[in-house]
């Protein structure tokens, strides 16, 4: 490997890293893509992460335009890009339910839930990064697989070829997937002969494969969870006669209420009291770990360095967590100060709380596997809120004006929580990125904060652009002009299609609470198995289809036979940079697409 | 014992986890299953901290000692290194030879430290390794990037945080 050239002049300066041009770079490049992300959400129903096309931008720009870019600075560029675009899918899950139900609201009012959710995105991952990037060391997949990407110009030609070859493998899938000639899911179970339920079918997706292929060992448990719920409970279920008539008749009906009523919501909730279960049994570790953000600077005074801190101290934490409190609580109370000063706190702090726990749960869900289960955990701030608010089981429905004030408040707490969640999961991603490539968190943090306010401003603002029409007749939604029409150009807006029929039966008293308490229960108790973070992926194992899971799974194995044959070290030269290449080369060539479709 | 132990687990988890997911739970039988469970977990911690921190893997560390001896290894290497003039010709090479030979290894066998000793002790040893190992990814981002000042500082710290970390050790 070719050694760096002796020093020249211009490294006798500060080794660049926050920098005007990266942040300037950065902020461009993030409101362009929260504006193209709403767009493409609204119409497409899933978003798309922004940190790989950012990081190759920032290559071209920083390191091509430029020539003196550095690694850390072009780091701080992806950095403030996905922490602005990160707002969209938060945004595009929550508000649009709002509009498609006919609610009056103040635009303001949710722009501001946004961005207090967003600030507290980064606020709690403060003591999460010491925690799950430092001593859990989880892999975040995506976030490895941008440091391979930032590092690809100077780690040599063997590892940048490898990382090329996992890319094109990847695009050429989406390609093929694309153009008809590769299926999205291979029915292994049809070819077998095996009935639907068993969900022997495979997500033919390289990333998730390179997702398995980095996490390993630590992430098998997610695939012993779908294992569980497809391969043990369904059958059960099946033969003990568990699945109502009107169900069983169907095969498809069967498999329809198996994961939507007895696998989904069970998993939410082992989500959640997994979550919980992991901070009472890692808190000697947490509370050390908060310690040493003290220990740092005191490392940095003893090596009598002159630089600013590595890390930002707790009190940040904590002052944020109240200032979040309280912009919530402001929140609740300008939108329905009917609601009681009582019941107007509870719901801002019960907000508060649950963004806590939710960052909690993304996170480690993020660094366990990739995956973000964003819609349930909104979900569940949804109908927390509904219930603090009095609404849930209301006898007045739907049409009862003191109903929806208080859907419109727990709408508001559901914006914050999913973009905060959001923010957490891509913030730990970075942070892991930072990890590897040697970037300073408390500079990754403090440009967080500063660019946090300016994606769910355009986020909103897009979806409220798009919504007002000058004939008056809705903007998107399912019963837009254009979606009626079947017209090319329809938003019919699918994830806020499906929190609008949450709510709707919330508000009508179907909350399966029953079933997120004994997921509660049971995620709590499996955690207690002396094998990290095992709730969290048993739960979130049961939250998604199998052929995701199965996929990952299939990395896993393949990750753990061949570090057994080859050892640690092969793995990082070898298997990071393909398994990246993987993961790079699916979220570009997927952006292109999506891209493509919404825009016509 | 250790069987006992999985079998509970196993037979709890599974049990619960059906009764949980019927529609509505059953209640008393996921009562059961939750308590074998837990009786299981909290059997194989048990015996997981009485195993005293030892591993049967075939390669890399083995016991508290060699995960010791490997964390002074480390902080002496990044001491030598620390002391070379900068822009010495290789030290790129050596930096990854230190990340991916002997830092690796530590870290792979990190949980033989938390089951020995708990979570708290493993956090005094392992926070300080992780900003050590930090500053060692930025000595290689700053020589890839051709600003061996930088590179040299961060060896420095480096030492500075690794030396932390084996004082950790002794009072954990």
């Amino acid at each position: 490997m070719a050694e760096a050239a002796s020093p020249s002049p211009a490294s006798r300066a500060p080794y660049r890293e926050i920098s005007a041009r990266a942040i300037a770079l950065g902020i461009v490049q993030g409101i362009a893509m929260t504006a193209a992300f709403t767009y493409a959400g609204l119409k497409l129903g899933f978003g798309v992460g922004g940190s790989t096309v950012a990081a190759i931008l920032g290559l071209v720009v920083l390191r091509g335009l430029f020539r003196d870019g550095s690694i850390v600075e072009n780091n701080v560029n992806q950095t403030v890009a996905s922490g602005i675009n990160t707002a969209s899918s938060g945004v595009v899950f929550t508000v649009p339910a709002l509009l498609l139900l006919g609610l009056d609201f103040d635009p303001w009012m949710l722009v501001i839930a946004a961005v207090a959710g967003s600030f507290m995105g980064i606020v709690v991952i403060i003591p999460l990064r010491k925690q799950m990037v430092e001593l859990d060391r989880l892999r975040f997949p995506s976030g490895t697989a941008v440091a391979t990407l930032l590092k690809a110009t100077a780690s040599g030609k063997e590892k940048a070829t490898l990382l090329a070859i996992g890319a094109s493998a990847s695009a050429l899938m989406v390609i093929g997937m694309e153009q008809g000639l590769v299926p999205e899911e291979w029915d292994v179970g049809a070819l077998l002969g095996l009935p639907p339920y068993l969900g022997v079918a495979l997500y033919l997706s390289l990333m998730n494969l390179g997702a398995g292929l980095l996490s390993g060992k630590g992430g098998l448990p997610f695939f012993l969870g779908g294992v569980l719920a497809w391969w043990f409970l369904a059958p059960v279920a099946v033969n003990m006669g568990w699945i109502p008539a009107e169900f069983a008749s169907d095969e498809m009906g069967t498999v329809d209420f198996l994961y939507g009523t007895m696998f989904r919501p069970l998993g939410i909730g082992i989500l959640i009291g997994g979550a919980l279960m992991g901070v009472v049994l890692a808190f000697p570790a947490i509370k050390a770990a908060i310690g040493s953000l003290a220990s740092a600077v005191k490392v940095q005074q003893a090596s009598g360095e002159k630089v600013s801190a590595d890390e930002l101290p707790a009190t940040v934490l904590y002052v944020g967590i109240a200032l979040s409190a309280v912009v919530l609580t402001a929140v609740v109370w300008m939108l329905d100060p009917s609601l009681g000063p009582a019941r107007i706190v509870f719901a801002g702090v019960a907000g508060t709380v649950w963004i806590a726990v939710a960052g909690l749960i993304v996170a480690q869900a993020t660094g366990m596997t990739d995956i973000s289960p964003l819609s349930g955990l909104a979900l569940i701030a949804v109908t927390l809120l509904l219930g603090i608010t009095g609404a849930m089981g209301s006898e007045g429905g739907l049409a009862d004006a003191t109903v929806q004030s208080a859907v419109v408040v727990a709408v508001a707490v559901g914006v914050a929580v999913c973009v905060a969640t959001s923010q957490c999961a891509d913030m730990m991603q970075d942070l892991k990125t930072g990890h590897m490539v040697g970037a300073r968190p408390a500079a990754q943090q403090m440009v967080q904060f500063g660019v946090a306010w300016i994606g769910p401003l355009v986020a909103i603002g897009t979806m409220m652009i798009l919504w007002t029409t000058p004939d008056g007749s809705p903007g998107f939604g399912p019963e837009s002009a254009a979606c009626l029409q079947g017209a090319g150009d329809c938003l019919s807006a699918p994830q806020a299609g499906a929190l609008q029929g949450m709510i709707s039966g919330v508000v009508d008293g179907n909350a399966p609470v029953d079933k997120y308490l004994a997921g509660g229960i049971l995620g709590g108790a499996v955690t207690l198995f002396p094998v990290g973070g095992l709730g969290v992926l048993l739960g979130l194992a049961m939250y998604l289809p199998f052929s995701i899971t199965l996929g990952y799974g299939i990395g896993c194995l393949m990750s753990m036979a061949m570090q057994k044959v080859k050892g640690a070290r092969w793995m990082e030269d070898k298997v990071v940079p393909l398994a990246a290449g993987l993961i790079v080369g699916e979220a570009l060539t997927a952006l292109v697409f999506s891209i493509g479709k919404a825009f016509g | 014992m250790t069987a006992l132990a999985w079998i509970l687990f196993i037979s709890g988890t599974l049990l619960a986890t059906a009764t949980g997911a019927h529609d509505p739970p059953m209640w008393a039988p996921f009562g059961g299953g939750i308590a074998l469970a837990v009786v299981g977990a909290l059997l194989l911690r048990r015996q997981m901290a009485a195993a005293g921190g030892k591993s049967d893997s075939e390669d890399g560390i083995h016991d508290l000692a060699g995960l010791e001896s490997a964390l002074q290894g480390v902080t002496a290497q990044t001491a030598a290194l620390a002391a070379l003039p900068e822009g010495e010709a290789g030290l790129r090479a050596s930096l990854e030879a230190l990340l991916l030979d002997q830092l690796l290894p530590l870290v792979e066998a990190r949980g033989l430290l938390a089951n020995a000793h708990g979570v708290e002790a493993y956090a005094k040893v392992f926070t300080p390794l992780a900003s050590g190992e930090r500053c060692l990814n930025r000595a290689w981002s700053a020589l890839a990037d051709g600003h061996p000042p930088e590179a040299k500082a961060q060896l420095a710290r480096a030492q500075a945080h690794f030396e932390n970390a084996q004082a950790g050790w002794v009072k954990g």
